[in-house]
């Protein structure tokens, strides 16, 4: 039954509903009024016995056959008593009576043992069998055996079953129909629900959505399902999305892992190629280029692993901070001073403004970090313009600005910049795209804030506020 | 006497290595740290006999500077040898471009300097 369909379980149930009741109730009071019948029709046989014989005992007593055989003729008048006989004390027929068309008599010309024939009335199959003494006064004068026929019950009881078939017959086409129609509210909307579930399956267009006019479950069946859908080509769009990011992602990572590699490279074979004789002015300086060129790729390229190893990190959590007390100020003229070559290079002036001590409890080889990050973009962002940096504190707080006049954020990146792999710019001015990620998770590992103001063309203002003192459970 | 190459990197170590090894053995480099500063010295009169360019740059990237060039009859003719590092950008430029050469990165220095004396030894 589990495997058959719902609008096979919804006929069978239909059937089962409409069916058993009425069977109960039919057959119950069929039982009880055929029973009765059956009583009633014993006991009219043997009340008629009873008045025959009253009549008989007379005939029988002054002998008079012929009044015997009038009492019996008023038999006739009622068409279910088939025959009857009256014997004498010898068994001999007295009297007899056959209905007329009452087919084959059963009247038997001598009764073998009269005195045996014990009053009786008994159901023996079509026919009701009476027995009756012929008496008066307790004087015994002959026996009465009457036979009645049982047509009119076996008529009742044909047709309770003529009725009972034809309600089968009634209640089977309404249960068609019932079915019928369930089939069509229910079994056909689930089938069609199905078919979309499959067609999706099958072509993985999840645009495809299930109609159902209705206000019912299925109609919220279906509802849930198209919202589901929606969901799940929702999340197909984030999946791809992500794939598109990280092959972007990997494609640029290459890009920048080879380019300081590059350099490396012909740097080390143009020294092997060509080794500079260590007694030429000339040839030693070229060699001191060469090794602070490939110190610098070599540094590149460590940052790079770096930012990769962090992003790794933070990916697991697992990103921990070594607080002790440091200066940013100090710090932050530090940065300034190891990038003095890039700052010079690039045509830029970095002006700083600095308190003479910014000290706080933090982790110092991060925040150089964060520091780091931000002059670097501004460097690589700012167009050759004029670069501030600003360091304040009061007693809570320290906070960090880096100022650049370059090419600037729009407003609608300002959040997507601080996530992983994201850029506001084109691919085209290089980078991971991890710096200011790395940058925020530092900041806010540290309890503080970070936030950019800035518009397209209009350069970009980093502001970082950190907690002086680390507040608990970060 | 050797003909010129311009170096279109916006990566100052690479312009520099570049400009270091080359002008080591004999050529006169000129650099550009994009496509608009390339096109701004070629329309300034500079007429090198090879181009190196890399792909990924702001402002003007290198496919921006390749179509630029080719459309410009006067600079159509000079040959350009990109330098690429991302397999991506490489293939969609090859795609549009068949008469470009590509040194992948990182560079070897044999393959650079064959290509670039192919194009620039002189007489």
């Amino acid at each position: 039954m589990t495997g058959a369909s719902i609008g096979r379980k919804l006929i069978a149930l239909t059937l089962v509903l409409a069916l058993l009741p009425i069977l109960c109730v039919l057959g119950f009071v069929a039982a009880k009024q055929i029973r009765d019948l059956r009583t009633e029709m014993l006991a009219s046989s043997t009340m008629m016995g009873s008045i025959v014989a009253e009549y008989g005992a007379a005939a029988l007593a002054f002998d008079e056959p012929h009044s015997a055989q009038e009492a019996l003729n008023v038999l006739g008048r009622h068409e279910e008593f088939r025959d009857a006989a009256l014997y004498d004390m010898r068994g001999r027929l007295f009297a007899s009576f056959q209905q007329l068309g009452g087919g084959k008599s059963e009247v038997l010309p001598i009764l073998l043992d009269p005195y045996a024939a014990k009053p009786r009335t008994d159901l023996e199959g079509d026919r009701i069998h009476v027995v009756q003494a012929v008496d008066h006064d307790g004087v015994r004068f002959g026996t009465l055996v009457l036979h009645t026929s049982t047509a009119r019950l076996s008529a009742s009881v044909n047709g309770y079953l003529y009725s009972l078939g034809l309600l089968i017959v009634v209640i089977l086409l309404a249960s068609a129909l019932l079915a019928w129609a369930l089939e069509k509210m229910i079994s056909r909307r689930l089938r069609k629900l199905a078919e979309v579930a499959q067609r999706i399956a099958q072509k993985e267009d999840y645009s495809v959505r299930a109609t159902d006019t209705g206000a019912d479950e299925i109609s919220l069946l279906a509802e849930a399902f198209n919202s589901m859908l929606a969901e799940i080509g929702r999340r197909q769009e984030q999946a791809l999305q992500a794939v598109r990011v990280r092959d972007e992602f990997l494609s640029v990572a290459s890009h920048e892992l080879k380019t300081p590699l590059t350099s490396l490279k012909l740097q080390v074979q143009s020294l092997l190629e060509q080794p500079p004789s260590f007694s030429d002015h000339g040839e030693g300086q070229r060699m001191a280029s060469s090794l602070a060129l490939t110190d610098r790729q070599v540094r590149r390229l460590e940052r790079l692993i770096g930012n990769l190893l962090d992003v790794s990190r933070i990916a697991v959590g697992r990103f921990h901070l070594q607080i002790e007390d440091v200066d940013l100020a100090l710090m932050v003229r530090d940065v300034v001073a190891q990038f003095s070559a890039e700052i010079a290079r690039s045509g830029t002036a970095v002006a700083v403004v600095l308190p003479e001590h910014a000290v706080g409890r933090w982790d110092p080889l991060r925040l150089e970090q964060v520091v780091v990050n931000l002059l670097s973009n501004a460097l690589k962002y700012g167009d050759a313009k004029p670069i501030e940096i600003r360091v304040a504190v009061d007693d809570e707080r320290a906070r960090l600005i880096v100022h650049d006049r370059g090419v600037g954020v729009d407003a609608s990146n300002h959040a997507r910049i601080f996530e992983r792999f994201e850029r506001a710019v084109s691919v085209n001015y290089g980078g991971l795209g991890l710096g200011l990620y790395i940058t925020r998770q530092i900041v806010q590992a540290h309890g503080g804030t970070i936030g950019v103001d800035s518009a397209l063309g209009q350069g970009a203002t980093f502001t970082v506020e950190i907690p002086r003192r680390r507040q608990e459970a970060i | 006497m050797k003909a010129s190459v311009l170096v279109v990197d916006d990566d100052a170590d690479i312009r520099e290595t570049l400009g270091m090894l080359l002008s080591r053995h004999g050529f006169p480099v000129a650099t550009a740290c994009d496509g608009a500063d390339a096109l701004a010295q070629l329309h300034a009169g500079a007429q090198p006999g090879l181009i190196l360019l890399d792909l990924m740059m702001p402002r003007m990237n290198g496919e921006e500077f390749r179509r630029t060039q080719l459309a410009e009859p006067d600079l159509a003719r000079i040959p350009v040898v990109v330098l690429s590092g991302a397999g991506r950008s490489q293939d969609l430029l090859q795609r549009i471009d068949k008469g470009v050469e590509v040194l992948p990165k990182p560079i070897e220095l044999s393959e650079l300097m064959d290509t670039v004396r192919k194009h620039c030894a002189g007489d």
